[in-house]
């Protein structure tokens, strides 16, 4: 079976919200082997009141057909998601 | 009949020969004795007698050296006299000399004379001691064969002036004084058997004195030495005693029924150890015992003293709490008591300490003056107790709690104890890499061995208490293992902070990465261009957008559009699996 994959330098998400149609920019995907999730982060580039960007964390089944984002709750998962950020931004950092 | 009579009267005769002959053994058995009585005393008369003959020679010597010395004395006066009347033939230096050899002679001779005459004085004044002991001796013989003694009894009997006292009293009250006097033989049988009778009681009764004087013993005398019994020793004063060698040996060998043992004479070193009290010692003094149990407090009183900002504590706190923040060069008297400065974080550290379940104490905040602290007068050791020190002491010394020792135990047997019984207890097998967390407390774990070690002790004279096992409950929310807390802590539920800005610590991290693992990690180059920058701050969350209805995955719509776009011109495998398209073209 094949997964489904964004492609995060070329593809957008699109969500319907309320009426209007907003795109966001992935930014990053990966996956975990464990719970055979796939989890994707995405942004509109819009800047909070905090003056921050903000970020999306979603996690999807890559083996659907169609895809659902879904809210992450398991601690477990959270953490997995902090590390995976904190990597990303040392990498970036030291390149 | 006749020659019946004749054997009659042969045997008769025979027996009378018996008797006499045994009556003669008997006398001569007597007359032995007599002669045993007087062997010892003679053979040490004769003894005496010939130390009297070598000091009398002795004396004869010594008087004939004198008599020399004396003529020696004179021939060198006669010589100088002599010269003395021809001084007119001889010069004055010459007169000189020999009146200086003259006098130097003379002096040295009567030296020698005198030491000679002062020998000669000893010598006549031993034997003059050694006639008396000889006179004494021929009385003691006298005394000894007219009481009938064999010579150890006369000499028991008249070892001590007690003991003689005794016999004389005896012969006195008997009227039998009169009766030394005469000679064995002279005596009648009535004195006789009234001799021997008194002779018995004399020797019962020294012998009732010996036994009197035998039972005081020596071991009780030291025993009311060491006594802690006060009452005893008021009674029964110790005496000034002295001890022959030989019985210092006895007591030191007999010294385990003591409750102290005795010095070795010899040695004059105590190399025993006293390990136990007798029991009945043990048993006098037990009610004089103290319970520590009594004077321990239930929970101690730390008082930090407050001067506006400044927070001082007693040295005893600064240990008792190992407070890293203390100042010991900023000594100040409170109340009578050193003071040391801590930082306000030491202080809530002991205020939240304070209720403890293993040792709670009273964490009591005082506001004071430092100005007129310091111009109170130097207090003395005559120093009044204030009434509030008084009080306290009071509150400790009523209060009986004993400390609780608390220990964690897992379903696997698994031990768990906090910091300060670890500390407390000297707890070798602590592992401070193993810790749970429970109701906010860290506990490390300890060996089986070491958590029965803590039971066992519990009951202990010195410093008891009390030992509770708890089960540890599997409850997330308040018992967990440390990572399973880290989450919680750092993550909130709702949404996710600054990436950049929280810092979570990469070992706990790892362990939780070992259930879930990130792979395939691919990031939008935009993106990675915007971190390196670093000048954009984040916002995560992990929950979709608010009011989403749908979700697109962009390339497909794009895909779609342009197909209906075209009027289903596209065609293939973009159209029918656009992401294997996508993953050409990645």
């Amino acid at each position: 079976m094949r997964l489904m994959r964004f492609d995060v330098d070329n593809e957008k998400i699109v969500i319907e919200k309320e009426n209007e149609v907003v795109e966001y920019d992935i930014l990053f995907t990966f996956d975990c082997e464990a719970n055979k999730k796939s989890y994707v982060g995405y942004s509109d580039n819009k800047l909070a009141t905090n003056g921050r960007k903000t970020i999306y964390v979603s996690s999807y089944n890559p083996l659907s057909k169609e895809v659902e984002l879904e809210d992450i709750t398991d601690p477990k998962e959270l953490e997995m998601i902090q590390n995976v950020l904190n990597k990303i931004d040392s990498e970036a950092t030291d390149n | 009949m006749n020659e019946d009579l004749e054997r009659l009267k042969q045997e008769l005769e025979s027996l009378k020969a018996v008797r006499n002959k045994l009556s003669v053994k008997e006398e001569n058995k007597k007359e032995e004795s007599s002669t045993d009585i007087s062997k010892n005393f003679k053979e040490e008369l004769k003894e005496i007698e010939e130390e009297i003959k070598e000091f009398e020679n002795d004396i004869k010597e010594t008087a004939k050296e004198y008599e020399k010395s004396y003529q020696r004395i004179k021939s060198i006066i006669d010589e100088h006299e002599e010269i003395i009347e021809n001084t007119n033939l001889l010069s004055e230096e010459e007169i000189n000399e020999l009146r200086e050899k003259y006098e130097t002679q003379k002096l040295e001779e009567n030296e020698m004379s005198n030491k000679i005459k002062r020998r000669l004085d000893d010598q006549k004044k031993i034997l003059r001691s050694i006639n008396r002991h000889k006179t004494q001796m021929l009385n003691n013989i006298k005394a000894a064969e007219a009481l009938e003694l064999t010579y150890e009894e006369y000499k028991d009997v008249t070892s001590t002036l007690r003991k003689t006292k005794i016999m004389h009293a005896i012969l006195e009250e008997k009227g039998l004084l009169s009766i030394i006097e005469k000679k064995y033989s002279e005596r009648t049988k009535e004195e006789k058997a009234a001799f021997k009778n008194a002779k018995a009681e004399i020797i019962n009764e020294i012998s009732e004195l010996k036994k009197e004087h035998d039972d005081y013993s020596v071991l009780d005398a030291i025993e009311a030495l060491y006594s802690l019994n006060t009452t005893y020793i008021r009674v029964e004063k110790p005496k000034q005693t002295t001890f022959q060698l030989r019985e210092l040996m006895i007591i030191e060998e007999n010294s385990h029924r003591l409750s102290y043992r005795v010095v070795n004479p010899n040695t004059k070193v105590n190399t025993n150890i006293v390990e136990e009290a007798p029991k009945d010692m043990e048993n006098a003094t037990a009610n004089e015992k103290v319970d520590i149990n009594e004077l321990k407090p239930a929970s101690e009183k730390v008082t930090i003293f407050k001067d506006d900002d400044t927070y001082y504590v007693r040295r005893y706190a600064i240990d008792r709490f190992k407070l890293k923040s203390a100042d010991l060069d900023s000594e100040v008297k409170i109340n009578g008591s050193m003071c040391y400065k801590i930082s306000e974080k030491d202080v809530e550290k002991i205020k939240e300490n304070a209720n403890n379940t293993f040792s709670p104490f009273v964490a009591d905040i005082k506001e004071i003056n430092l100005d007129k602290e310091a111009t109170k007068k130097e207090e003395t050791s005559l120093m009044v107790v204030p009434q509030e020190e008084i009080e306290n002491k009071e509150e400790i010394e009523e209060s009986n709690n004993i400390e609780k020792i608390t220990i964690f135990k897992e379903e696997n047997d698994r031990y768990y104890a906090n910091e300060y019984t670890i500390d407390r207890f000297k707890l070798k097998s602590a592992n401070k890499e193993e810790e749970i967390r429970i109701d906010g407390a860290l506990y490390y774990e300890i060996s089986e061995e070491d958590a029965y070690k803590l039971v066992e002790n519990k009951d202990n004279s010195f410093s008891p208490y009390e030992v509770y096992i708890e089960e540890v409950e599997e409850k997330e929310d308040d018992i967990t293992h440390d990572e399973t807390n880290d989450i919680i802590e750092e993550i909130p539920e709702e949404e996710i902070n600054d990436i950049v800005e929280e810092n979570i610590e990469s070992d706990k991290k790892e362990k939780l990465i070992e259930d879930l693992v990130a792979s395939n990690i691919v990031v939008n180059k935009e993106f990675k261009k915007e971190l390196k920058i670093g000048e954009t701050l984040y916002n995560i969350y992990h929950s979709i957008p608010r009011g989403i209805k749908k979700v697109y995955k962009a390339v497909k719509e794009a895909i779609k559009e342009a197909d209906d776009f075209l009027g289903g011109l596209i065609e293939g495998p973009i159209k029918d699996n656009p992401e294997e398209e996508i993953s050409k073209t990645r």
